[in-house]
Parts: structure tokens; sequence; C-alpha cells
């Protein structure tokens, strides 16, 4: 008997060929996000986050996320390495620190088309434009902000009025130092003061932003110049690290341990008591307000960084987190359209509260919960990212630059060498990593 | 031999080889194939030879921390060594104190090193920690013992001793029992004296463990990385940045990983170098 195809048999194998296809057709796409936060888990960010998913997801029912949380120390390593072994996630945050390395590795895909396609209403609502324009590398925007933080001179309310002095005194670095004598206190009489004025983690391993960085950025206006080339070896680092070495040598207003501490040892003493000003990042606001121990929390209060001169505010460096899309991701163009969801207004808006972040916007800052009290530090943020805030430059490697110029300190410190000797040191080893 | 037996303890072998060469072999390649290469941000950039080597040969920071490691070595190895045998030779024989005593002694060592490294930052912190509240009746209280180059060092081989004295003590202790106790009895009944017996019995008996303690101790301190890491951060101003942590730097810090390959491999050959000195030493002394 001759085999012939009947027409069941024809339909059944089209069916069978098209099964595949129909059924992709029916299953979503996944895009898969690392991110330090569990939007399973209680907390402000993370609902924030898993609402942001569930809207994206309600508006694009054929597109799901999948968030793989990671431990964000190593998260833009792996991202990089996963990049170069073709096997990234199709989103990942990376913060500040990271950014150079995202930039050279060429991981990131070019977010400008969604930034391009953005109202003006929305480019002009932006407090730090410049925190786009430092994620930008030649002309492709490589990671969008999510999040922002930045250093302030935190400082206690009760020691500055014990003081007799008002917050006006902060406004200068001089001034700083004066007051940080007049609140440096012997309180058990032993010789040894219990209370030192100024806080301070210079150690080269878990560092952060000392005064003197911070100083040299008022000064300077930046460490680099337009093609990464250190700029450290000046009279104004110089100058900057003199002046931070001379606050435990000089005014003695910080304990000469502070060239063993880590950022996060005093931060510790900070809020156990131990200090009355630091510089410390404002994420820490409420972590020190948390494990204040021996001192009212309500008397913990932010200043700006303060300047060379009265006039001139010190810089608002922003830090914080931000979203690249994998360049070699299949779902590329889904993936920057859920970055793009991450950074609008409804999302800012909730990024700010519950999440508990600074305005990025200046119709969040705008909010009427801004204006509660509890929620009045974040406002406050934001006012200084208005009106000093600026971005260092993402393309450029600055991330142990800061444990640079803790070393310069320590070898001032400890007389082994100028302060001018000690930075060209630090701008070498800056350089070297560029 | 039959032929099917020949390839036997080959067939016994593979297993170890695949191994070996799957987790020693191959990542000690790829890091040389890195060393060769500027490497930057995980990113093989070009072939540059051995510029990478001169590069950390001629760099001052290196030498600093080959100094420093070397300093180190020195002293935790001798200290860690000599108090290890003084706690064997001690707790050896066997009694309630004796056991309490060993049992006291291995705690530090049974401590994660990281953990145990925390420990004694907070008590020698003079902020927070004990060392304060035990200088000050000395007039030392304004002492802080991490902040000062030579004290910080001191503070870091005080680490390795009170972290890896109880590993020399348990190798050495094994040695010590294996000993037969006739030996010692007869040389009383000849009238050797307790240091007599020690020299001549105790010693060329012991001479293995010593080597292997000796050995293990010396890879271990010139490769140490948690201990400065945690304690000292290699400071103040580089007096304890050891090699390890500057490889560590180098490759985590910096994204420089054709630089940290480089010392890494060199770091790799002179562990090789002191391993074959020591054994030599042994050999010349007629100890193995």
């Amino acid at each position: 008997m001759a085999n012939r195809i009947t027409r069941r048999a024809a339909i059944g194998a089209s069916l069978a060929l098209a099964a595949p296809a129909l059924l992709s057709a029916q299953t979503p796409a996944t895009i898969t996000m690392w991110t330090f936060l569990d939007p399973s888990r209680p907390g402000g960010r993370e609902g924030a986050l898993k609402t942001m998913i569930e809207s994206f997801e309600r508006a694009n029912p054929n597109l799901r996320i999948r968030v793989e949380p990671q431990v964000w120390t190593t998260m833009a390593e792996r991202f990089v390495l996963g990049a170069n072994a073709r096997n990234a996630p199709d989103i990942s945050w990376v913060n500040d620190n990271n950014l150079a390395l995202l930039i050279a590795s060429n991981a990131a895909a070019d977010l400008r088309p969604v930034v391009d396609a953005w109202p003006a209403a929305r480019r002009a609502d932006q407090i730090m434009p410049s925190a786009l324009q430092s994620v930008t590398h030649r002309g492709q925007i490589l990671a969008m902000p999510l999040m922002a933080t930045t250093f302030v001179l935190m400082y206690r309310r009760d020691l500055l009025a014990a003081a007799g002095l008002t917050p006006d005194a902060l406004k200068t670095w001089d001034g700083m130092v004066e007051a940080a004598k007049a609140m440096t206190r012997d309180t058990n009489g032993d010789g040894q003061p219990d209370i030192w004025g100024i806080g301070l983690g210079l150690a080269t391993e878990r560092f952060s932003g000392t005064p003197a960085v911070l100083a040299t950025l008022g000064a300077q206006g930046a460490l680099f110049d337009g093609e990464c080339r250190a700029r450290m070896a000046t009279p104004e680092a110089a100058r900057a690290v003199q002046w931070q070495a001379d606050l435990i040598l000089r005014h003695r207003v910080t304990p000469r341990e502070a060239v063993a501490m880590t950022s996060d040892d005093a931060i510790d003493q900070f809020a156990a008591g131990r200090y009355a000003m630091q510089i410390i990042s404002n994420a820490r606001f409420d972590q020190i307000q948390r494990t204040a121990a021996g001192w009212n929390k309500d008397d913990l209060a932010m200043a700006a960084i303060p300047g060379w001169t009265a006039d001139k505010p010190g810089p608002a460096v922003m830090a914080g987190w931000y979203a690249a899309a994998w360049r070699g991701s299949p779902r590329v163009r889904d993936a920057m359209r859920f970055i793009d969801h991450m950074a609008n207004a409804e999302a800012m808006t909730m990024w700010n509260l519950p999440g508990m972040q600074v305005p990025m916007l200046h119709s969040v800052a705008r909010r009427p919960e801004m204006q509660l009290p509890e929620n009045r530090h974040l406002q406050q943020i934001a006012g200084f990212f208005a009106a000093s805030g600026m971005s260092m430059p993402s393309q450029c490697a600055w991330g142990r630059t800061l444990a640079d110029f803790n070393l310069a300190t320590q070898q001032v410190v400890l007389g082994q060498r100028t302060a001018i000797e000690a930075m060209r040191i630090a701008e070498r080893a800056t350089q070297d990593r560029q | 031999m039959r032929r099917a037996e020949r390839w036997v303890p080959w067939r016994l072998l593979l297993p170890a080889l695949v191994l070996e060469t799957a987790l020693v072999l191959g990542p000690l390649l790829i890091g040389l194939w890195y060393s060769l290469h500027n490497v930057r941000f995980f990113q093989i950039r070009r072939f540059v030879g051995l510029d990478n080597y001169v590069r950390v040969l001629e760099s001052p920071e290196v030498l600093n921390a080959l100094w420093v490691t070397a300093v180190f070595a020195v002293f935790a190895l001798v200290l860690t060594f000599v108090l290890g045998f003084a706690l064997a030779v001690w707790l050896e024989r066997d009694g309630r104190f004796a056991t309490v005593m060993r049992a006291v002694v291995l705690v530090p060592y049974m401590i994660a090193m990281l953990v145990g490294s925390m420990l004694l930052k907070w008590l020698f912190s003079q902020e927070a920690g004990l060392s304060s509240i035990a200088l000050g009746p000395l007039g030392l209280g304004d002492v802080s013992i991490l902040a000062d180059p030579t004290t910080a060092m001191a503070a870091l081989v005080f680490n390795a001793m009170w972290r890896d004295s109880a590993f020399a003590m348990i190798m050495l202790l094994a040695g010590l029992k294996a000993i037969p106790p006739e030996l010692h009895l007869a040389a009383r009944v000849d009238g050797a004296g307790g240091w007599m017996r020690f020299r001549r019995i105790t010693l060329p008996l012991l001479r293995i463990p010593i080597l292997i303690t000796l050995v293990r101790l010396l890879v271990h301190f010139v490769n140490i990385l948690t201990f400065p890491l945690i304690l000292t951060g290699g400071g103040p101003g580089g007096a304890t940045e050891v090699v390890v942590l500057k490889v560590f730097r180098l490759g985590f810090g910096d994204h420089v990983l054709g630089q940290a390959n480089a010392l890494a491999l060199l770091v790799f050959l002179a562990n090789l170098g002191l391993v074959a000195i020591l054994l030599s030493l042994f050999r010349r002394a007629g100890r193995i």
C-alpha cells in the first residue's frame, strides 16, 4: 500500500511544528536584573522596587522582571566578567565607584535613545543634570542614575550649642576647626579627650570621602583633567592634606588613631558619642540615629560641606546607584525600557518615599511629604545638590583615589613625607590606575 | 608485570592529576598569560611581554611590601614556632590541666581568621579597646598601638603568634607523642639530664614534624592576607602592607590584573625558593 500524506496528518504535523513558536508567543520573556535589593523582603526601597516591577509587568504583559539579589560589593565586577563570558544579566545595578569599570569594559548598552525620548519637562525636572553627563562616554549614556547620596558634614546639635556656636560657624574649613576646638572635651579629667571635635577614618582599606578630598575638589574643581590625567600634586591638594593632618598634629581635635581607623570604625565611634562632627555619606543618617548611644538621636544634624570661603559651599559630590543594561542582551531594548521605568517621575517618587532616598527631581523635592520633620533631611540633601552638586568623572578610575588621599595624610601625620611629596605619590598611584 | 597492571598506578593517580591540573596548573597558566598582557578592568588589552614584571619590581610600594613581608614572616615564624614548641613541650604530659590548656590554646586557631583579627583590632583600639585600659596605669593611655608603624607591625606579629602557635603546638605535640618513652627512660638510666635528652633524643626524632611545621608556617606567613587586611589595613603609612595585600589591591582595587598576576607569580616563585632553601638546610644538617 502506498504511503499517503492525509490532510489530518498534515494538519497534525503543522501544529506540532508550530507548537514551540505558539508556546513561546504565549510565554512572557524574562528580563533578569541584578541588584542588592530583594523585592520579596520588607523595606522601603524593596517595596518601592516591587511596586515598580508590578506596574511595569502590568503595562507589558509579555515581559517578566526577575530580580536576582546580589552582594553589592562584587556585583559590578561579576557583571563585567559575565559580559565578557557572554552570560550577564540583562540589567545590573552599579555603584558610583565602579562606573569606570563599567565604562572601560564596554559591557553597557547606550541608553541615549531612551533619554533622547524624554519630554523637555522631564529633563528640566532633574536636580542634577550632571549625573547623566558624568555617565556619558563618547556620546553614549551608559548608566541611569537611580539613587543619589552625597557626603555631608554631620554634627551634634547639642555639642555645637554647648560650645555657644551656630551652624553658620561650620561654613568654612577654618570655621570647622575652631568649632572642633570648642567641642573637643575631656569630660573625666584624665587628660585625654573623651569627645573629639572631628572624627576621621584614614585607613586605606574600607575608606570613604574625607575632608581633604572635598577641600581639594572645592579648591581646584576636579581631580582629573579631561583626559583622566590625575591632578593631585597641586598646592591646593597639598594644602588640603596638610589641613587634614593638622587636625591631629596641631589642633588636636582628631585622635591620632584615625590613621588606623576605617570609615566604618569612625562612624561607629561617632554613633557612640566620641566625635562631635564627621564627614559621612548622608545614607548613614538613619543608621547613626538608630545606633546613637549616650546622646539624643534627634541632636544629629547635617550641614553642607564647608568651603574655603563662606560665600562658596564645598562640593556635594554625587554618589549612589545606577542601572546599566547589558549590551549583549537579546532583550536589550526591553531592559532599557525597564531602566527608564525605574527612573521616571512615578518611580522617583517611590524611591523617595517609602524608599527614603534623596529626591532627584525638583517635582519630588517639592512634595508636601518632604516638609514633614522626619523627611526634611532628604529635602536638605536635594538642596545641597541644587546648590553645589557635582559628579566625579565616571570614565576615570577614582574609587581608590580616596585611599590615596588617606595614605598621603598618614604619611604627613607620621612625618614620613611633606604634604606635596605625599600628594605626588598619591597622584602617581591614581594615574597608574587609568 | 602484566601490561594491564603497569597502568594501575596511573589510573589511581589520574583523578588527583586531573584535579591538580584543573585547580592549580590551569589557574597558574592563566595567571602567567595575564601577567604578560596589559589587563585592565578584566579586559585583556595587549601583549606587553615582561613589562608588568619590570613595573612591579621597580615600584617603591612593592619593594616596601616585600621588605614588610620579610620582616613580618621572620618575626612571626620564629616567635610562633618557639611559642608552639614551648606549649607542646609544656602540655605533652597527659592530665586534666594539660587537656584543658590544650583546648584553651586551640581556641584562637578554631576561630575564623577574619573574626580573630577583628577581635584583636578591637582589643588594640585606643578609642574603643582594652589596650588603653591596660596601658593607662602605665602612663601610656595616649599610645595608639595601631597608629604607630612599629607597634602596628608588633600587633600583626602578635596576631600571627596568637592564632598559629596552636597549629605549631598540635604538629609538634603529635611528634612528641610519637617518641617511644623507653628512649627517655633508657637515657635517664644512663644518667642523661633533661637538656641532654631534649637535644639528643627529642630534637632529632622531631625533625620531620619540625620541618613540616616550619614549611607550613613559612608559606602561611609569606602569603598572609587576612591579618593585615583586617587588623591594620596595611597601615599606617604602608608599614604593614605585605606583598599579598599589595597583590589583592592591584587586582581587585586598582583592577590592573596584569601587574597583580605578575606580582603573584613572583611571590609563588619566592615561595618555592624559600621552601627549597629550608629543605636544603635540613638536608645539609642531616635531618632528613
